[in-house]
This record gives C-alpha cells, structure tokens and sequence, in this order.
C-alpha cells in the first residue's frame, strides 16, 4: 500500500500512513461534466493539440503522432468507423478518450481478427473479422487478461494464432484504459465538507479539486499536523480524501506524458503524466510552479471543454508555455517536420503514384511507340520514387539516423532505392523493361510497407521507435544496415527480371527477339553481381561491428548466417554462369531461388528467436513468407518444365526437317 | 606424360577447378542452413560442434552414427584450396584478372584468419562490482580445480586443469599430487552440469553423498556457460583416512580442510587466465530511453593498471578496449539480488588474427570493384555496340 501512497513529503506521509490504510478505496467523486461531446473538435484545438509534445517509447513526438499510432494498434487504422456510418480521425478519437471517455468507450475501435478470440472468452462474436467497443469487450475483460496472461509464456514463436490475437486484444485493452484513466486525476472533486481549517484553506469551500489542493500542500500539511484526533468528522475527511486522490492517481499512473521535465528532476529526461505531476507537488520538490501551472490549465480545461471558445482560450497558452519548455530542452526540434510527415503521408501517396505507373505502363505495351506515354511512365516512377526517398529523408532527419534502423525501415529502403537503380539501369537498356519493373517493384514494396506498418506500430508502438544501446551507432547503421540492404535489393530486383524472363519465355513475349532476352539475361547478371558486392561488403562490415561490439567477427549468428547465405548463393551463381554450368535458363532459376535466401535473410531468420540480433525478432509472418516461397518454387518448376518441353520441340523439329 | 604425373595434374586440376568451387559453395550454403536451424533448439554451441566446426556432419541411425555431408572445417579447408589452386595459382595473370585474383586472395586470407580464430583465440569474461578489480579473466565453457593453502604466505595456487579429469565420470578416479602438498588429491565422478542439492529420497545422486550433500546430475545446457559443473575429491595423506569433499561450480565459496596443521582451500571454478594489467571497476553506468526499460547505453568507467601506471579509460558498447592482444568489451551486467548493487561483465578476448578479416575485408571490397568494374565496363561497351547509344528500342517487339 505504501508504494501507490500519494504522498511521499516525509511528515505529511508520516501523518497520512496510518490513517490512510483504513481508508476507503475511492470516495472521491467525478465532477458533474458531460459525458458526451456535443460538437465536433474545432480545427483550432485540433491544431493546437497536434502540435503538443508527448513523450513516448523513449522519444518525444508530437500528439498527432502518437494518436494516429495508439488507434493504427487498436484499430488497424488510423480512422475509424463508426456505427454510425461517420469516420473519426485518429486526434479527434484521442481528444474524446481524454476528455469524453465515456463516449470513447462506446467507440468500435477494437479490431478482433478473429471470431474465436471473443468465443474463448465467452462473447458472442458480431462477424469472423469485426470490431468491437470496449464497453462490449468489458464483460470478458478479466478472461482476456487472464487467457492473454497464460499464453504469455509460451514461447513467442510457438503461439498459435489464438493465443497471439488474445495477448494482443489484452494489450489494446490495457493501452485503451491508460488513455481514458490519463485525465482521471483532473476530473475529481474532494469533499471537505467536515474539516473546517481546510475549508479556511480554500476560501469556505466544501469541494474542491487537485489543483487546488496541490496548490497549497504546505497547508494542508500544517492542517494535518493539526488535526485534533477526537474530530472524527475531521478525520474522516482526511480518510476520504486521501483515498481518493490514490484512487485518481492509480487511475492517471500510465497516462500520457505530457509534461517536460523540470531542471534537475530524476529521473533526468523523463516527462510527466498527470499523476507524476501531482505526486512531485506533494512530495513538495522544488521549481514545480511552472508544472503546478499547467496542471491547473489542464484542470480548467476540462471544466471548459464543453465551452469550445473557453477551452480554446485556456489551451493556446498552455500548449505555448509546454511547447517552450520542451523547445528549452531541446527537444522539440523536429515535431513540425514529423507532423509534415503525418499529414503529406509521402508512403501512401508513392504507393498511389506507383499504381498510376503501373497502368501507364501497361498503356505503353499496347502502345509502345508513345514518347508521350514513354515520358508519363518515367514521369509518375520519378514523382513517386521522390515522394518514397523524401519520407525517408524525413524520418532519417527526425530521429536524426541513417535511413534503415528497423524491419519498416528496410521495406521503404529495398522499395525506393530499388525503383531508383532500376530507372539507372533503364539508362543504360532503354528497352523499357526496366522502367516497367520500376512501377511494379514500387507499388509492390509500397503495399507492404503500407502493410507492415501496422505490424510494427502493434509490436512496438512506433516506426520510429528508440534504439538500443547495441545498434546506437550511426556510422555502423549507415554504413553496414545500408550497404547489406542494398544487397537485398539487388538481389530482389535480378529475381523480379527474372521472372519476367522466365513468363515471358513461357507466355512468348518477343517471341523471337533473342537479343531482347539476352539483354534481359545481362540485366539479371548485373544486377546479381551488384547485389554480391553489396552483400559481401554489407556482411563483412557487419562482422566488423560484431567485433567492436560483442568481440567476435563471426559467430555464426542466424542472421549473420543468413547475410553469408546470400553471398554464398550469388557467388555460386556467379561461378556457375562463368563456369558455363548454367545458361540463360540455369540463371533465371537460380535468381528466383535467390530471392528465396533473400527473404529468408532478410524476414525468415527474425522468426527463428535465436542469436544475437533480438531486436530484429519478429513473428506472424510466416504464413506470408511460406506462401512466397511456394510460389517461387511453382515458378522454378514451370521454367524447368517449360525449358524441357520447348527443348522437346526442338528436338521434335529438327527431326522433321 | 607419366602416369603419375598424369595423376597428380588430374588432381590438381579437380582442386582448381570451378565444378569443385560450386560444389563447395553449394555444400557450404547447405551447412549454414542446416547449422542455423539446429541452433534453435540445440543452441549456438552443439550447432558449431555439429556443422560448422566440425570434419564430418553425423547423424544417428538407429544407433549407429553415419556421416552424411563434409563439416565445415572440411568444406571450408577445401575452398581454401580450390581458392588457391584455381582462383589464384591457375589464373592467367593479367589485368583481366586483377579483380578475381584480389578478391581470391582476401577469401583465403579471411579463412585463415577463422582457422587462427577457432584454434588459439581465447574468450572469457570478467564480472565487476565498482571498487573491484581483477588481472584475469575467466573462460565460461572450461573449469579447473584450484588448491592454496588459506593464509598462506606465498599465495600461491595449484591448479588442475579440465582436461585432466573430465573424463572421470562415474567411478573412474585419478590421484593428484604435488611436492609442495603434504596430502595427494584423488578426483572422481564428474558430472558436466549438476546441482548440488541435500540428499533426499526422490532423486539419485551422482557419486556418495558428502555431508549429506549430493550431486544432482542435469541435462548438460544448450548453452555451455550455463552448465555448473560437479565433481568428487577425496583428500588422502599418509597415517589418515581419507576425507571426501564435493566441488561444485556453482557456488562461490571453496571447500576447506585442515591438514598438516594449516588450513588449505580447494574450488572448482571456471578456468582463469592472466592478462598483463589489472582493470579496476571505477563507476557503471545503465541508462535507459527515458519512460521505458529499454536501454539506451551501457558504460564501464575503469582503471587500467599496469607496472604502477594507471589509465581511466571508458569501454561501452561499440567502443571496446584493446590492449597488449586483448579486447575487453561491454557485455553485460546485473545487479545482486540481496544489496541491488550493480556489477558489469565485460568480455574478453585474446584472439591473434582479431583485426585480419576487416583487412580481408577492404582488400576483397577492392578486388571486387575492379573485377566487376571490368565487367560493367565490358557490358556497356557490348550494349553500345548492339544498339546505337540513346535509342529506344521500345518499339522492336
């Protein structure tokens, strides 16, 4: 009981202990403030709220941030729907859980993937996919903690689908509770009806709130100190008090921290929820007075925020003193570029562009001699291969990194520079087969990187999460992450031509133009090559960085084994080729097969849970990655089928004549 | 030709030549996929032991072991060959080849540095409280047996090491003696991963039971350093009758005797070795990203002392110490459970070819570059040739 005791002010404790064991669990009461919001959000406190720093997963982002992140976890989206038929964006929602929650409770925004999740716990389920509202999943709460709490320890990779949905629908019901309890504290009123000298404290009054009370702690410690312990109507106040500020601290303990640190605070660099705000103020440390300030703004605020012009008045200068301070500190540098990035969205727009690409592209088939098609292809590819690089420049300047630190990163990465080198290798054929892979390799990579978002902002709660102490080194993240990415790249990219070589051997395109494909042969070669010299140097370096940072070059770690697959597949290729082992034919199978070490480099080895390389783990993408290599062994059987019936009819023909 | 020399050129053409360099790598891909698999249930260590470290890969088969594919050591010492044979001493030398012959060269020089790496490098560990300080340190996989006599004069230790009785399990017991001891030592029962536990009705122990202590015997760990080693000693001198003892690795106190009127001390500990200076663990540091339990840096701040002359020097993560052959680095830490003091672990190697494979490394980056510049180059002036520079060709289905 003493850890979650309010009070830490060595006397003022020391009075309260006793009195505060036998205290009821919560008698505060709720302020008489609306349950439900009446009108929308103004664009100006959206604006104003958009702007406002928070600190979470180890870095200070911007509200608009982590709002579209809290609901892409919870909902799988950052809009969501309502049963009404209307669409709330991710802000608005986050607003409504602070300050209606009430009403956010009746929100669908529970994604539930599958229907057995909710059966296991003994709710009816709406749909096989559905979403739910937290007051309908609040019956099976405590089953779902308690399931979701047995399935934690089974071993992650060893979790059936069921048991990994159920962690997770635990996990949104815990995250959707820490966002509507984080304001919990701002919204309850204390009865001090039966202890006249604190009344005397705060002009006569019998109720007030925590701001007014932590405006005055030294007070109240002196009342305490002299509370006549005969005054039992006295001392059941100071009963029902103390209760109940534990019970509004524990309910905004895991809220968002919105309030910048004070100087010479500790821990150094943390930022504040509501309660670690209000428990500093008790505790009586010194410099809180700008903190007590926003406190009590917040306070108001939530009186006012059923008065939009009131609410707006008290917001805008408490928005600007926070975002000051936080500026102060230095770390309020790139918040408007990462709100830039939120709102220009440059993956999704590159994702759309590509697309556009794409079906100019397949215009220019039908019309090949089109130098006006020829330019919208190059055109829209371009356009969108910007729009991917300049998010990627985005994010590498707000977490001030190089371009790949995490599994997202690497997708946007092989996507971008990808369509990038084969636009250069475009230049140098101008056969436009290059630039067709272009639009289709980037609307692709884009897909899954749309995609992937989702399953890295659910695994960590970010896409730009913190870094651990073993990868805080942007020369290495620059110069090995980058240079072996490249290398998957490249290797990506020769499989894709070769696929195309081995379709367009079997569907007959240019039927007959044998240099068109020996083109294509070297296109798939060079590009191997490029990805081998990428690969070895990328792996090497890699080896370098082990040996600074945990004292060996090689370990034989999965995936540094995985890295020493692919240049021991392309190498082999390589040999094979100039050896005269393999043909044109020989090279096209091998690259598919390529890119099957690739993935499994690249994604397969993360699913094993083993080595050195932990903060790469993943899971849940097994089916995906199966299934991709499935069908390039279908596509390796088709060539090899393929090759033996047209070397059958040639045999056949040259019989005839 | 002669016969046999028709033999040997045979020979040496199947070690130089390509077929053999793709088998080779083929075989190799096949042992790391193999070897990678099997490290997610058997552990990094037995997954060495297995594929990679090995002359043959085994298998069981009904009882009997077969072997099924070349280990590592095989197929790698092979390329090396096949590198030297035909990626380098069979190449017609010219600047054609430069690049290839580079990059041959940074291959087996890159193999070379792993055969001195598996055969004389040496890894361990040393475990820090602030304030202490240590000049060895301590290797996690191997044990030895260490015997001094407790206040006595000269310091000295005796040591026995691993290899000298770990293959005494079960009843099989060998004598140790030394002229300086007045009392032989006889060990036995050695157990590779035990618990020593109070004798109870539900369990057997591994060897008598001492004291009413026994040894537990446990599945040995996929991970080597997490086994706690167990053995049986027996102190016999002339006149007396022998004393039993129970040496375990897990605990940190030594078990003690009095013989000879003096006191004598006797532990199974983790194989130590000497470095050529002493590091004194001033202050460490753990820092986490703020709110969160992840962590954001680890420090080591140490004293290294050496001939009487002391050094402050910082070793976290990234940035290891190396002096006179050895590396130290930020590995791990922890905290005692009963006073929640921090101590750090740093890792140490003494490894000869430790910077060889990063010069391997820049070497093979230049061979590469000049052979697949030469290539590129070659490609673009085939490409002018087969099409005028510029032209589309878009149209020529």
């Amino acid at each position: 009981m003493i850890g979650s005791f309010p009070f830490r002010g060595a006397a003022l404790r020391l009075a309260l202990l006793v009195l505060c064991l036998l205290a009821p669990q919560a008698t505060a009461q709720e302020a008489p403030s609306p349950a439900r919001r009446t009108a929308p959000w103004s664009e100006e406190v959206l604006r104003t709220f958009a702007r406002l720093p928070v600190q979470d997963g180890g870095r200070v982002k911007p509200l608009d941030s982590l709002a579209g992140l809290k609901l892409l976890t919870l909902n799988g989206s950052r809009r969501l729907k309502l049963e009404s038929g209307e669409s709330l964006k991710a802000l608005p929602w986050l607003l409504d859980c602070l300050f209606f929650p009430e009403q956010a409770k009746g929100y669908p925004c529970f994604r539930v993937e599958s229907d057995a999740v909710l059966t296991a716990v003994g709710l009816e389920a709406k749909e096989k996919r559905a979403w739910y509202s937290y007051e309908e999943l609040l019956p099976a709460r405590a089953e779902i903690h308690h399931n979701g709490a047995a399935y934690s320890d089974i071993p992650a990779k060893d979790r059936s689908s069921l048991q990994q949905q159920t962690i997770k629908l635990g996990s949104d019901l815990l995250q959707f509770e820490e966002l509507i309890g984080g304001f919990e504290p701002l919204r309850q009123r204390f009865a001090i009806v039966g202890w006249p000298a604190l009344q005397a404290l705060h002009d006569g009054r019998t109720e007030i709130g925590l701001a007014e009370l932590l405006s005055n702690v030294e007070g109240l410690q002196r009342a305490i100190g002299e509370l006549d312990e005969g005054d039992e109507a006295a001392q059941r106040t100071l009963r029902e008090l103390s209760g109940g500020i534990r019970a509004a601290f524990f309910a905004g303990e895991r809220g968002l921290a919105i309030f910048p640190p004070r100087d010479g605070a500790i821990p150094p660099g943390e930022w504040w929820t509501v309660s670690d705000l209000a428990r500093r103020a008790f505790d009586r440390e010194p410099g809180m007075e700008q903190a007590l300030g926003w406190f009590s703004s917040l306070e108001e605020l939530e009186d006012r925020k059923s008065d939009p012009g009131g609410f707006q008045a008290v917001l805008t200068p408490l928005a600007d003193s926070i975002i000051a301070r936080a500026t102060a500190l230095g770390e309020y540098r790139h918040i408007g570029l990462e709100i830039a990035l939120n709102r220009s969205d440059p993956f999704y727009g590159a994702l759309l562009v590509y697309l556009i690409a794409f079906l100019v592209t397949v215009f220019g088939w039908v019309a090949p001699r089109s130098k006006l098609l020829l330019g919208g292809i190059w055109g829209s590819v371009g356009i969108a291969t910007a729009m991917a690089a300049l998010g990627i420049t985005l994010r590498c300047i707000i977490r001030e990194r190089p371009p790949v630190v995490s599994l997202y990163d690497t997708v946007l990465f092989i996507t971008a520079t990808g369509a990038l080198f084969l636009m250069v290798l475009e230049l140098f054929t101008r056969i436009r087969l290059a630039l067709s892979l272009a639009s289709i390799f980037g609307a692709v990579g884009m897909f899954l990187a749309v995609r992937y978002e989702l399953h890295e902002v659910t695994s960590s709660g970010d896409t730009m999460s913190s870094v651990l102490a073993v990868l805080d080194s942007n020369h290495y993240l620059l110069v090995h992450v980058v240079t072996i990415t490249i290398g998957y790249m490249g290797g990506l990219v020769a499989a894709l031509a070769a696929h195309v070589w081995i379709f367009g051997r079997l569907f007959g395109l240019r039927r007959g133009d044998e240099e068109f494909y020996r083109l294509l042969t070297s296109l798939v070669f060079g590009a191997v090559c490029f990805s081998l010299v990428f690969s070895f140097f990328g792996t090497l370096y890699g080896g370098k960085w082990g040996n600074v940072s945990w004292g060996r070059f090689w370990g034989w770690d999965p995936k540094e084994n995985g890295a020493l697959l692919i240049c021991l597949w392309e190498a082999l290729i390589l040999h094979a080729r100039i050896g005269g082992f393999i043909r044109d034919r020989g090279l096209a199978v091998m690259t598919v097969l390529g890119a099957i070490v690739i993935t499994a480099s690249w994604w397969g080895v993360n699913l094993l849970s083993v080595g050195l390389h932990s903060y790469g783990f993943t899971s849940g993408i097994a089916p995906y990655l199966l299934t991709l290599w499935g069908f390039e062994l279908v596509v390796v059987g088709v060539c090899l089928g393929n090759g033996l019936y047209e070397r059958r009819a040639l045999a056949a023909s040259a019989e005839a004549r | 030709m002669s016969g046999r020399r028709g033999i040997a050129l045979a020979i040496w053409n199947f070690l130089g030549s390509m077929w053999l360099a793709c088998v080779l790598l083929l075989l190799l891909a096949v042992l790391v996929v193999l070897g990678t698999l099997y490290q997610t249930d058997h552990g990094l260590y037995w997954a060495k032991a297995r594929y990679f470290g090995s002359w043959l890969v085994w298998i069981d088969l009904g009882g009997v072991s077969l072997p099924v594919l070349p280990g590592g050591v095989t197929v790698m010492g092979l390329l090396a060959i096949n590198l030297l044979v035909g990626g380098i001493l069979r190449l017609r030398m010219g600047w054609r080849v430069a690049g290839v012959l580079i990059s041959h060269l940074a291959v087996v020089f890159m193999l070379l540095a792993g055969v001195v790496t598996q055969y004389f490098a040496v890894e361990g560990q040393v475990a820090l409280y602030e304030g202490e300080q240590a000049d060895y340190f301590e290797d996690g996989e191997h044990w030895e047996v260490a015997i001094w006599e407790v206040g006595g004069s000269d310091g000295t230790e005796r040591v026995v090491e691993q290899e000298l009785f770990q293959d005494l399990e079960g009843s099989a017991e060998r004598v140790f003696t030394a002229p300086s001891l007045p009392f032989n030592l006889v060990f036995s029962g050695y157990v590779p991963n035990a618990r020593a536990l109070p004798k109870g009705p539900n369990w057997e122990a591994a060897g008598p039971v001492v004291d009413g202590y026994g040894l537990l015997a446990v599945d040995p760990d996929p991970e080597p350093r997490r086994n706690l080693a167990g053995l049986h000693v027996r102190v016999a001198s002339a006149g007396e009758p022998e004393r039993p003892g129970l040496l375990w690795g897990g605990t940190r106190l030594p078990w003690t005797f009095r013989e000879d009127g003096r006191s004598w001390a006797i532990k199974l500990r983790h194989a130590r070795y000497p470095m050529p200076f002493a590091i004194r663990l001033d202050d460490f540091r753990m820092e986490e990203h703020p709110g969160t339990s992840m962590a954001k840096a680890y420090e080591s701040h140490v004293t290294k002392i050496e001939g009487g002359v002391s050094e402050k020097v910082l070793i976290e993560m990234n940035e290891p110490l190396r002096a006179e052959g050895l590396a130290l680095f930020q590995s791990q830490w922890g905290r005692d459970p009963q006073s929640g003091e921090l101590y750090s672990v740093l890792s140490v190697w003494r490894n000869p070819s430790d910077k060889w494979p990063e010069a391997a490394m820049w070497v093979m980056l230049v061979g590469m570059l000049v052979a697949f510049g030469q290539r590129l180059s070659r490609f673009m002036r085939w490409s002018a040739l087969v099409k005028p520079a510029g032209q589309d060709r878009g149209g020529e289905a």
